[in-house]
């Protein structure tokens, strides 16, 4: 808690990544194209700003937003993710971060977040929001993670939360029936698309976030030893798109219900349908 | 130092604003709107999206800080306009014309107008406010509104406001005004009518501006105009019977033809990427149709070398209208509504009718399948765009009037806009062309000045 007693320290780790519905394979070697890639803030994680903003909005505070870069990310993203409700972003630009190594990345991520809660914020964090999951190498890992090195609860896929005094109380949807989980304070929440919808920023609120403090950090000062501690466990052998040609069938027919059934046929002949 | 089309960071930021605001909140809504044959109604089914946009601070976008707006130049406000025209030009138009309603005010009211009227503007709480802006008159002998600046008082601007103890007494017609009959159409929050307060002078002393505020007694809204295109937009027909509003809501007095004229010198930039707006819209949809679309044989007919140069030819005035629309927006955001006229009335005209030839170029891309109205959008895009050049200072009407008015001035640069100069535009360019050629008044006039 912050000296008040009662507002809320929340970080928020971000990624921006590749825009994967934009993102076309290279024709010769069916690799992702990065170097005509659009980038955007990943979803899941607009939905944790989007519940730090709601539970600031309830119980006061600050937000800082956490993001392990590769390079800097464009610029008009970092004014959107602080337009959205970050009051400071901090950006760890790391090599580690195009790895994919959710292990390499929640170690430097928990090492930042102890960093910049203990040196520039001088804050405990009373809760770490994350995305369940990031949308290009959706792993899902990073999350829990960062609780185990900050040796907090981890709470996953939360579709609802409210903090009361020091205690967060979460909802998790999972089929038929709803989860109900209580934790004492610090805690890392993960939380998906079925948590909120991020509202659109005012515009002035995007007009004035240059504002807002970025702050870069290097991992060379990162304590406890992160860099040592962060060896990739993982090697990334290389990320290709399935080949898929066009086949460009016509499917023929007397009247829309015969084109229909011999449809379906083919489909399930091609293994598109099941039976 | 190389001249800079390059967006900053936070004009990419706004347009993705702008862009997500329309494919979200606009695009589903658009649709049954244009379809309802009513057009009250559909402008109705935008409402919610207008609450919206009030919200985001997109309608009082332009607006200055100190009253509660967003402090936006031309160009910024332009990068956004594009983005939410290429979805419905309808509700762009609506969320827009408070810029134009108030710009009365904005250029020519005293420090107490504009806290008064730019401050109940940008904050309102129930996010509905509108300004429309009135001063095109129906049809007839006289009517219509073209020679606005005419020098004779019996002719230009009808509608008429007499000073009566304290209070101007409004009588006449508008026809045309956007967004001036409110959601009920009992009227917009406020209305800037153009009228004249002085009955015995010319266009060029006579006319002034008076904010009518909504529940003025007197003042009565006729159904909308059920119009072809742009049917998202409300256009009204309004009658003025005694309806009094106090002196204080006067604005600009005697310089009622500079507000319209500087009003469309606002809005020629603002229209020109609305026309690139819409234009876009129908090369995106094309350029895919072409990429998938075969007309029979064996591949997409974009490998035809006709399609091909006419998607180049289509591109490139898309891209050219754009840019033509950005700079005449920093001409005004470098020298606002001193010296932009000539620039912004080329913008309006040049993107307005390229624009329209774009569209129907997309259609003869597309070939007779343009003309399913169910499966595809250019029967919409159409519709809207054709309303460009005829309307907001018709093209033939007022805009190349208003250009050559400038022109016809000794004083006038023609490298002026190229060199980022201020062009002088005052009375003394207005008027042009207003007295009639027809034979019979020429002798007449002649025989009165003997």
């Amino acid at each position: 808690m912050t000296e008040a007693g009662s507002e809320l320290a929340i970080a928020v780790c971000i990624k921006f990544t590749v825009d994967v519905n934009r993102l076309r394979p290279d024709p010769a070697t069916a690799a992702p194209d990065l170097g005509h890639a659009h980038y955007r803030i990943n979803d899941f994680d607009e939905n944790a700003l989007e519940e730090a903003v709601r539970l600031k909005e309830r119980h006061g505070g600050r937000i800082v937003g956490v993001s392990l870069v590769e390079r800097e990310p464009p610029r008009e993203l970092l004014l959107r993710a602080l337009a959205a409700g970050l009051d400071a972003l901090y950006l760890v630009p790391h090599a580690a971060a195009a790895s994919g190594d959710a292990f390499v990345t929640a170690t430097i991520l928990a090492a930042a977040l102890e960093e910049i809660g203990a040196v520039y914020e001088m804050v405990s964090w009373d809760l770490v929001l994350c995305g369940d999951a990031s949308c290009d190498t959706y792993d899902g890992q990073v999350g829990p993670r960062v609780a185990e090195a900050l040796g907090i609860v981890p709470i996953t896929y939360a579709t609802r939360l409210d903090v009361r005094d020091d205690t967060i109380v979460a909802e998790r949807t999972i089929e038929d029936y709803v989860h109900v989980v209580e934790a004492t304070l610090p805690a890392l929440v993960t939380v998906g698309s079925e948590t909120n919808k991020p509202r659109l920023p005012h515009l002035r609120q995007i007009m004035d976030a240059g504002r807002k403090p970025i702050v870069r950090l290097t991992t060379a000062g990162l304590g406890r030893g992160a860099l040592d501690r962060a060896r990739a466990t993982l090697e990334l052998l290389g990320v290709t798109a399935p080949p898929s040609a066009r086949r460009r069938m016509v499917v023929g027919g007397n009247g829309p219900d015969d084109v229909a059934r011999k449809l379906v046929r083919q489909l399930q002949s091609d293994g598109e349908l099941t039976q | 130092m190389p001249i800079d089309f390059t967006l900053t960071p936070e004009q990419k930021a706004l347009q993705k604003l702008a862009r997500e605001f329309a494919q979200d909140i606009v695009q589903p809504l658009v649709r049954a709107a244009d379809a309802e044959p009513d057009p009250q109604k559909g402008f109705q089914m935008m409402k919610p999206a207008y609450e919206q946009a009030y919200e985001l601070g997109l309608v009082t976008a332009g607006f200055p800080r100190e009253f509660g707006g967003g402090g936006l130049g031309m160009t910024d406000l332009l990068i956004a306009h594009e983005e939410i025209c290429a979805v419905d030009c309808g509700i762009a138009f609506i969320i827009g014309v408070q810029g134009l309603g108030l710009f009365p005010v904005m250029a020519y009211g005293t420090a107490e107008q504009k806290k008064r009227f730019l401050g109940e503007a940008c904050n309102d709480p129930t996010h509905t406010y509108q300004c429309g802006y009135a001063i095109s008159e129906p049809a007839g002998m006289p009517g219509g509104t073209a020679n606005f600046d005419h020098p004779s008082p019996q002719a230009g601007i009808q509608t008429t406001a007499d000073l009566v103890n304290g209070e101007y007494v409004i009588n006449g017609r508008k026809f045309w005004p956007t967004s001036s009959a409110g959601w009920d159409m009992k009227g917009a929050t406020m209305n800037s009518v153009v009228v004249r307060t002085d009955r015995t002078k010319g266009g060029l002393e006579g006319l002034s501006v008076l904010m009518v505020p909504r529940g003025t007694p007197g003042v009565r809204y006729e159904p909308n105009i059920d119009k072809m295109g742009m049917r998202i937009n409300q256009n009204c027909d309004i009658v003025y019977e005694n309806a009094r509003v106090p002196a204080e809501n006067l604005v600009g007095p005697g310089n009622g033809e500079l507000v319209v004229n500087n009003g469309f010198t606002f809005t020629g930039p603002w229209i020109g990427i609305a026309a690139t707006a819409v234009a876009r819209a129908a090369y995106e949809y094309v350029l895919k149709w072409s990429k998938t679309y075969t007309a029979g044989g064996t591949d997409p007919i974009i490998y035809h070398q006709n399609v091909g140069y006419m998607l180049g030819d289509i591109a490139m005035r898309v891209e050219a209208c754009r840019y033509l629309s950005w700079k005449a927006a920093h001409y005004l955001d470098t020298y606002g509504f001193d010296g932009a006229q000539g620039l912004s009335a080329m913008t309006k005209v040049f993107t307005s009718e390229t624009c329209v030839q774009v569209v129907y170029d997309c259609m003869r891309v597309m070939g007779c399948n343009a003309y399913d109205r169910a499966a595809h959008p250019l029967d919409k895009l159409m519709r809207d765009m054709l309303g460009f050049p005829i309307f907001d200072g018709g093209n033939m009407g007022m805009q190349r009037r208003r250009l050559w008015g400038l022109m016809a001035d000794e004083r006038f640069d023609p490298r002026a806009y190229a060199n980022c100069d201020r062009v002088h535009f005052g009375k003394e360019n207005e008027g042009i062309g207003t007295v009639t050629t027809r034979p019979e008044a020429v002798r007449e006039l002649a025989t009165a000045g003997r």
